[in-house]
């Protein structure tokens, strides 16, 4: 791709300012595109079941929604409705998508890797997984969760089988035309460790939209085509359509709610922010989602389990680091509450 | 027409064949020995690492466990489809009534596709909404959902799965052998005051031999071979109860992708486990064609 610093005016780059990253849209210094559309991650969850099982709000903190995923269960079994699920068929899409926003609200990075000192820590992470195991061994998940695939999952939960579940903003769209549903659902920000918001709730998939090949014959052209689509009313037509949640400030600010039933809960707010970038290594042997998934369902001694994990992680990051594949800046400073400002 | 024009217009009719048989089957073969000593994530750079895939595959534990689940997985399919397939064929092969359309009816699974079967038996036994749970709450003869795909029955499950798309097929080789099988030799026995389990044990079996070597020994080979339903069933899951040989080789190369995060296509171990997979069935299959050879000598 062909990077764009010599078209973006100033006062274009103010307007994206807050999100332009490296590792994102930068590189090596140089501005390659420009953010739009991003994900959000929050708490599913059925207003019907809460009410029946008499709780009055989601679950703020882990224990709440340990407790509450109990409730909703001994109120709704008899009618198969049970407090929790995930896709847990393929335990690495069930984690990515509900303990990523669980861990940035925390304050820790969502996917096990610690930025202050560019190395992975999977602690964090465990102490997430208990809550989840104690949720398995409470009966509080759906039976056969572990064969769950994501759309079985989804439509359980548009006949109102589950009581919460954690994913992307893309559920609205799901419940409007792929599982139309009769239910009453919301979407809250995910319950933390401590019940306190430490991080920000980590907006996915965001940083890029249109970009420049390196190889067009025609880049002003292309900047031209650029320029326009990145105008404040494509971008707020586009969020209003329902394409994409606008993660541009400006934007997000004064557009309309989405067309989509459900997707006001899924807007980007003051508690949610991109996250810096973290590398992403392929480990020898088990990967975390099925190291904890395991753990989840058989037990076993949970400090073992990240120590290894911890091993074979960072000894994958140092043979990627060596092949020139990522590369790595311990930030001792990192601070996530100080993100999203 | 000189031996010459001939054995050109024969060569070219082979031509489309050996074309395909040599892009398809012996260059990916070729590809395969070679990756295996190297590290490749499937773009980018390929380093050499000369052994060393080899090593990492003796310390995954991951992979033997998956080489226990195969033998458990092909044990358990044909303990139930050999014996299950030979009783329907011979059942098939007298003159009952309908036999035709049991035939028929018997064989079916073997056109429908892997994947559509698992997935109607996913439907049949999952926990949470599957007929059989339904049903056997209903007449509460369970109080709360069986786990047939949990962690405890799930290879239970998937060998039914597979038994019951195998034995038509199966079943229909054996009709053949059994056709082959002369009258003459039932009359005579039956003259002499055999019965019915006689006539089996002492006509029909030791006359199928040959035919029943080359059976089992295809079953031997699909069994090992099979991943597809379970793929679809349990995605060798939950936690890695169904995992089998092949399937634990099919995410190595195409490992499924979840938002946001790249995953590595393991080129090299992926070669390096594939051909160890490979080995593995060529010395079972070895070794039961070895054992089986007094099968042939029916005479």
């Amino acid at each position: 791709m062909a990077p764009i610093d010599e078209y973006v005016a100033d006062d274009m780059k103010t307007k994206f300012s807050s999100l332009l990253l490296d590792g994102v849209n930068i590189f090596g210094g140089k501005l390659y595109s420009l953010p739009n559309s991003g994900q959000t991650l929050r708490l599913v969850y059925n207003k019907d079941l809460f009410d029946k099982a008499g709780i009055a709000n989601p679950p703020q903190s882990l224990q709440e929604m340990v407790d509450d995923a109990k409730k909703i269960t001994a109120a709704g079994k008899s009618e198969g409705a049970y407090g929790f699920a995930l896709n847990f068929k393929n335990p690495k899409s069930a984690f990515d998508r509900s303990m990523r926003e669980i861990l940035s609200l925390s304050g820790y990075q969502g996917l096990g890797y610690d930025l202050k000192t560019a190395q992975f820590d999977f602690k964090p992470y465990s102490q997430v997984v208990e809550y989840f195991k104690q949720m398995w061994d409470d009966g509080s998940v759906l039976p056969g969760a572990e064969t769950l695939d994501i759309d079985p999952m989804r439509a359980q939960f548009a006949a109102g089988k589950i009581g919460m579940y954690l994913s992307f903003a893309t559920e609205p769209g799901v419940y409007k035309d792929q599982f139309p549903t009769t239910i009453n659902w919301g979407a809250a920000l995910a319950p933390t460790l401590e019940g306190k918001q430490v991080g920000t709730s980590e907006i996915v998939s965001a940083g890029t939209w249109l970009g420049i090949s390196d190889k067009s014959k025609h880049k002003d052209a292309a900047w031209k085509f650029m320029e326009y689509m990145y105008q404040d009313d494509i971008l707020t037509a586009y969020h209003e359509q329902g394409f994409g949640i606008s993660v541009v400030p400006s934007i997000a600010e004064k557009a309309k709610n989405p067309d989509i039933p459900g997707m006001e809960g899924f807007l980007v707010g003051e508690h949610d922010s991109i996250w810096p970038v973290s590398p992403s290594v392929t480990p020898e042997g088990a990967n975390y989602a099925d190291a904890f998934f395991k753990y989840m369902l058989s037990g076993g001694d949970v400090s073992k389990i990240v120590t290894d994990l911890n091993t074979r992680y960072n000894d994958a990051l140092a043979k990627a680091v060596e092949k020139g594949d990522v590369k790595t800046q311990p930030n001792p400073s990192f601070d996530p509450s100080k993100l999203g400002s | 027409m000189t031996r010459w024009t001939r054995l050109r217009e024969n060569s070219l009719l082979l031509l489309p064949s050996v074309i395909l048989t040599v892009a398809l089957g012996i260059y990916p073969l070729i590809w395969v020995l070679r990756y295996m000593f190297y590290d490749y994530p499937g773009y980018g750079a390929e380093t050499f690492v000369g052994l060393d895939n080899f090593r990492r595959l003796l310390r995954d534990a991951a992979f033997w466990e998956s080489v226990r689940n195969t033998f458990v997985f092909a044990g358990g399919k044909l303990l139930i489809t050999v014996p299950l397939s030979l009783l329907l064929a011979v059942i098939l092969n007298g003159r009952l009534r309908g036999r035709h359309f049991l035939r028929a009816v018997f064989f079916m699974p073997t056109v429908i596709s892997t994947a559509v079967i698992a997935v109607v038996f996913y439907l049949i036994f999952n926990s949470y909404n599957g007929m059989v749970n339904q049903l056997l709450m209903k007449y509460h003869l369970i109080g709360s959902p069986f786990e047939w795909l949990g962690p405890k029955h799930a290879m239970l499950t998937v060998i039914l799965a597979a038994a019951w798309g195998a034995v038509g097929n199966y079943m229909l080789l054996f009709l053949a052998g059994l056709q082959s099988i002369p009258h003459d030799l039932y009359e005579a026995a039956s003259i002499d005051g055999a019965g019915p389990a006689q006539r089996f044990w002492r006509i029909t079996v030791p006359m199928l031999g040959p035919v029943m070597q080359i059976i089992i020994m295809l079953a031997i080979i699909a069994s090992l071979k099979g991943y597809e339903s379970i793929m679809v069933m349990t995605e060798g899951g939950p936690i890695g109860k169904t995992e089998v040989m092949y399937l634990y080789l099919y995410k190595l190369l195409f490992p499924v992708a979840t938002s946001g995060a790249v995953v590595d296509q393991q080129f090299g171990y992926g070669s390096a486990v594939g051909f160890t997979t490979a080995v593995i069935v060529g010395i079972i299959t070895a070794a039961y064609y070895a054992m089986s050879r007094k099968m042939n000598k029916v005479f």
